[in-house]
């Protein structure tokens, strides 16, 4: 079965190419393009994996990644950043957040950083 | 001032002072010759003239031949215009641009408008790409439509979103302006163009008000600059 990611980002480029890449690499990718709508997402549907950006409209990144942390502890999260977001990036580690990735990502730094996370929290789940 | 002058062969002597008093008025010296070889022997002592007008039927070797023989032997490039009759038809692939004699005043502005459109073409191949596809390249692994796609993207979202940063800078919105900015910083930085993504990051960080507007308004520029090259070299028309 293939696992499901979901893409927490409102630049459509980042998601266009989030998608592009994912779907490519075998995963079932949904996209938001806010907290809120990903909240609804997450309510009714399940997630392997989260991609969220941290600044987005109506609930804020950490609001967000709390909001996840509080009511789907086991789904990993890597942040979506910018490289001059650095305090930002050690709060949202902070709150517990799995791994980050610079946009514009690396395609290979992508692939490697999901693929990590999923076997990361299978390992979990088992343990 | 080699590249002032405009070089003329044209055999008939009553031809030959016409189209000199034409460009009488011209910003060119005009250099007139009776045979094509005066004219390659005087590029190949002076260099590149302007303009070369060459008649068709020049001797020893004709328009088509001198330009030939420049251009493969000499491995000179310049404009050039031939010089045809009236009645003759067109089929040259490699003519640049013809004028047709009789000469008359419309001559002068037929060679104005083909030295236009030779320094526009010009222009056009000096300036810099302001965007590169090679990360969605990569990313896609060669797809064309996903980079096609993608900057079709990149046009719509970006326009929509300056509009938003306009907005939001005329209603004194700054963290609503600064958080634009930081959104589309991605969308620059994935058409490689290192411009665009500096002026976002310096909109994010930016304290006072005239600063954002200044930068608001180089964006924008650079924007644009983007967008035309793009429409340029993909025929996107997304409106």
């Amino acid at each position: 079965m293939k696992k499901k990611i979901l893409v927490i980002e409102d630049n459509p480029m980042v998601v266009k190419s989030l998608e592009f890449k994912l779907t490519k690499e075998g995963y079932e990718v949904t996209t938001a393009i806010d907290g809120r709508s990903a909240m609804e997402e997450l309510e009714t549907n399940s997630f392997d994996l989260i991609l969220t950006d941290l600044m987005l409209p109506f609930v804020s990144g950490s609001q967000l990644i709390e909001h996840i942390k509080k009511n789907y502890p086991t789904i990993p999260i890597i942040v979506l950043s910018t490289a001059t977001q650095e305090d930002i990036i050690t709060d949202a580690f902070n709150m517990g957040v799995d791994d980050f990735i610079s946009k514009p990502f690396s395609p290979n730094e992508l692939t490697l950083r999901v693929k990590r996370s999923l076997g990361a929290s299978k390992k979990n789940i088992h343990s | 001032m080699n590249n002032k002058k405009i070089i003329i062969v044209v055999s008939n002597a009553e031809e030959r002072t016409r189209i000199k008093r034409i460009l009488n008025n011209s910003p060119f010296v005009v250099l007139d010759f009776t045979d094509s070889m005066g004219a390659i022997q005087w590029i190949m002592e002076n260099g590149n003239p302007q303009l070369l007008i060459l008649e068709e039927s020049s001797s020893p070797l004709n328009g088509w031949q001198t330009m030939d023989y420049l251009r493969t032997e000499l491995k000179m490039e310049h404009p050039t215009l031939i010089v045809i009759d009236s009645d003759t038809e067109i089929t040259n692939k490699k003519l640049q641009g013809f004028i047709r004699k009789p000469f008359s005043d419309k001559t002068a502005l037929e060679i104005e408008n083909f030295l236009n459109t030779v320094e526009l073409k010009d222009k056009n191949e000096e300036l810099v790409k302001s965007y590169s596809t090679d990360y969605l390249e990569e990313l896609s692994e060669g797809s064309k439509e996903f980079v096609a796609e993608t900057l079709v993207l990149f046009k719509e979202s970006v326009s929509g979103r300056l509009n938003d940063l306009k907005i939001a800078l005329e209603q004194n919105n700054f963290d609503e302006a600064r958080k634009i900015a930081h959104s589309i910083k991605p969308s620059f930085q994935m058409v490689l163009n290192q411009h665009g993504r500096d002026l976002c990051q310096s909109m994010e960080t930016a304290k006072k008000e005239e600063e954002l507007n200044t930068l608001f308004s180089e964006l924008n520029q650079e924007f644009q600059l983007i967008e035309t090259q793009i429409t340029a070299d993909y025929q996107l028309d997304i409106n």
